[in-house]
């Protein structure tokens, strides 16, 4: 059975590099791999061997094991709404201009487009793990609430709301005018637009039934699948990766520090010595720093592992496959 | 530069966005302003950078006399109706708007902008700085009044966005603050925010601000003796080395240090408060 692999975090953190080492580190021992980015990071691009990322899964030059794909985000919601309802209300939903004004708009349905293709990779069973560098959506715990986003949208509680509680066939809405919810909302918006808005959630229904047992499919991987907490020693990203631990889906976390200065400098250097000695002094301030703020994880169960900050960035494949520390990788991958 | 009266600061999740307007709250502040900080679906950062526990809905006072508030989804949103509407059937009235406006993104983003915009243009505050979404999500932010101005042909929404849209194009009242670290990514997001500026035509009151810059060492070289003082020039000097050509490309209007050792957020804030070109 494919094991699915999650690397969440906050904006900025090195997701992309991370999921391309966890995938890298599982790959170099031979076994079969996906890494599957929505970001277009041309590092990990560079970094694989591969001048571009596309759709459909390539493998990596020089690394059997390993394929690489990046998803379509803004092409996926669409492909969503086609996949889950019959063709003519597909075609009117994606004519329709409110929806064309939304499609590009609505970062749940593009991460929800994301973990439902995953799920679909990973039930093809070609792989034994997948690599997911989740998309970043409002706060990095958004991707793993995007499957009861989508729900509530095409569940139509907006319907509702406009028609009363019985879902009407097409059309009906229009006859509904004399409600005096209408007629608010018609002082509200203006409006050919609430026409346009019932036609689109009428049709949006239809896509509900679909939309309902997929999402139960993907909460069930988020909930079997191991998850990545990748973070740096910053307070804002620190508060992101203690929310995934204590919200997030599953039990299976591993916390990863990127960009960590040894701790060992935290004592060294001279503030008024040579300017070595001075260099020393600041980055040793650093060190102090993160570590005062990977003091915050005590409270948790994890035990976060350290990824250094290296320069240049990680080039090759050996020097992404040896980033995270091997005990660490183990855990992952166990 | 930065004096507008109403600067709406961006940037890519995790360049320090949070601190820079707070820094840029504190920097107008001390010129003797009345200070509005404002965060807009950013994250918790605000408060901290500004010495407050919490943003409410509600402006209360924070470090150095800046006011702090948040931009509250659903207050926005009853507070739009209220405005719009009058007293009668409020309750319902908001109720039906709330659905509309989670069914309809824009709408959510006129009602947040319109609040921002309100409190810049009610003259109640010489400034007001918003830490507005990151990057990637700011564009549907800068976005939603033309696209409801286009979708909705007439009546109060397409009044609001059509007002929100003068304003975010208005050169002497609205600046866009565009913070980045110099690394590739982080300036290619501010790039996308500047076409997207171009595009829809916004002010061309812009600012790119570099953050967390490597300053010069004071070597060129590692010292010969391969201790840890080594090690730390090493590094020291190899990501300068990368920043540096990001840095000339980019052709920042301002550079803020990465000032090491400062951990706390509201120090970190008012030391960038004293480097940020605020006369």
């Amino acid at each position: 059975m494919t094991k699915v692999i999650f690397v969440t975090g906050a904006g900025g953190v090195g997701k992309t590099t991370i999921a391309g080492a966890v995938a890298s580190g599982a790959a170099v021992v031979g076994t079969s791999t996906l890494v599957v980015t929505v970001d277009p990071a041309r590092r990990l691009a560079q970094a694989l061997g591969l001048s571009v990322l596309t759709n459909e899964p390539s493998p990596v030059p020089g690394l059997p094991a390993l394929e690489a794909a990046m998803l379509d985000a803004t092409a996926s919601w669409e492909a969503l709404v086609r996949r889950h309802t019959d063709g003519d209300t597909a075609e009117r939903l994606v004519a329709n201009r409110f929806f064309r004004a939304i499609a590009d708009r609505f970062p749940a349905g593009q991460a929800y487009a994301a973990a439902e293709e995953t799920a679909h990779l990973a039930e093809s069973g070609q792989y034994e793990f997948i690599v997911v560098d989740t998309p970043p959506v409002g706060g990095a715990a958004d991707f793993f609430e995007a499957p009861s986003r989508i729900r509530s949208l095409v569940a139509g509680r907006a319907l509702r709301v406009l028609t009363g509680p019985a879902i009407p066939g097409r059309r009906v809405l229009y006859s509904l005018t004399a409600r005096p919810v209408l007629r608010l909302a018609d002082r509200l918006l203006g409006g050919p637009l609430l026409e346009d808005i019932g036609e689109f959630l009428i049709d949006l229904r239809t896509t509900y039934d679909g939309i309902r047992a997929r999402t139960g499919d993907v909460e069930a991987l988020f909930g079997a699948a191991h998850t990545v907490v990748a973070t740096t020693a910053d307070p804002g990203p620190m508060a992101q990766a203690r929310r995934l631990l204590s919200h997030g889906p599953g039990t299976a976390k591993t916390v990863l520090v990127n960009r960590t200065v040894p701790a060992e400098w935290a004592s060294l250097g001279d503030a008024g010595g040579d300017p070595y000695a001075r260099n020393l002094a600041r980055w040793g301030g650093e060190a102090r720093r993160q570590q005062q703020v990977l003091a915050s994880l005590a409270d948790t169960a994890f035990s976060p592992w350290a990824i250094p900050l290296v320069t240049p960035a990680p080039t090759s494949i050996p020097e992404l496959a040896s980033l995270v520390p091997a005990p660490a990788l183990d855990q992952i991958l166990s | 530069m930065l004096d507008r009266r109403l600067l709406i600061v961006t940037g890519k999740g995790g360049v320090g966005r949070s601190a820079v307007t707070a820094a840029l709250a504190r920097a107008r502040a001390r010129r003797g302003e009345r200070v509005l900080a404002l965060a807009l679906g950013a994250g918790p950062g605000l408060a901290a950078h500004l010495g407050a526990a919490e943003l409410t809905a509600v402006p209360r006072t924070a470090a150095e006399g800046v006011r702090g508030s948040e931009v509250v989804p659903d207050a926005a949103l009853d507070e739009y109706v209220r405005r719009r509407i009058g007293a009668n059937p409020l309750r319902l009235a908001s109720r039906v708007f709330r659905v509309l406006a989670h069914a309809v993104p824009g709408i959510r983003d006129i009602v947040l902008l319109g609040k921002v915009v309100f409190e810049a243009t009610e003259g109640v505050w010489d400034a007001v700085v918003v830490d507005a979404p990151p990057a990637g999500q700011i564009d549907s932010t800068l976005r939603a009044p033309s696209v409801i101005e286009s979708l909705v042909p007439s009546g109060t929404v397409h009044d609001e966005a059509a007002r929100l849209r003068t304003v975010l194009q208005d050169e002497d009242q609205t600046e866009i603050v565009t913070v980045a670290t110099p690394d590739e990514l982080a300036l290619s997001e501010a790039g996308g925010v500047a076409a997207t500026a171009d595009d829809l035509g916004l002010t061309r009151s812009r600012v790119l601000i570099a953050n967390r810059v490597l300053e010069d060492p004071g070597f060129s070289s590692p010292p010969p003796e391969d201790f840890e003082s080594g090690a730390a020039a090493r590094l020291h000097l190899g990501l300068r080395s990368e920043q540096q050509p990001l840095l000339s490309a980019a052709r920042a209007a301002v550079h803020l240090p990465l000032l090491f050792g400062l951990s706390s957020p509201a120090e970190i804030a008012a030391a960038l408060a004293d480097l940020v070109p605020v006369r």
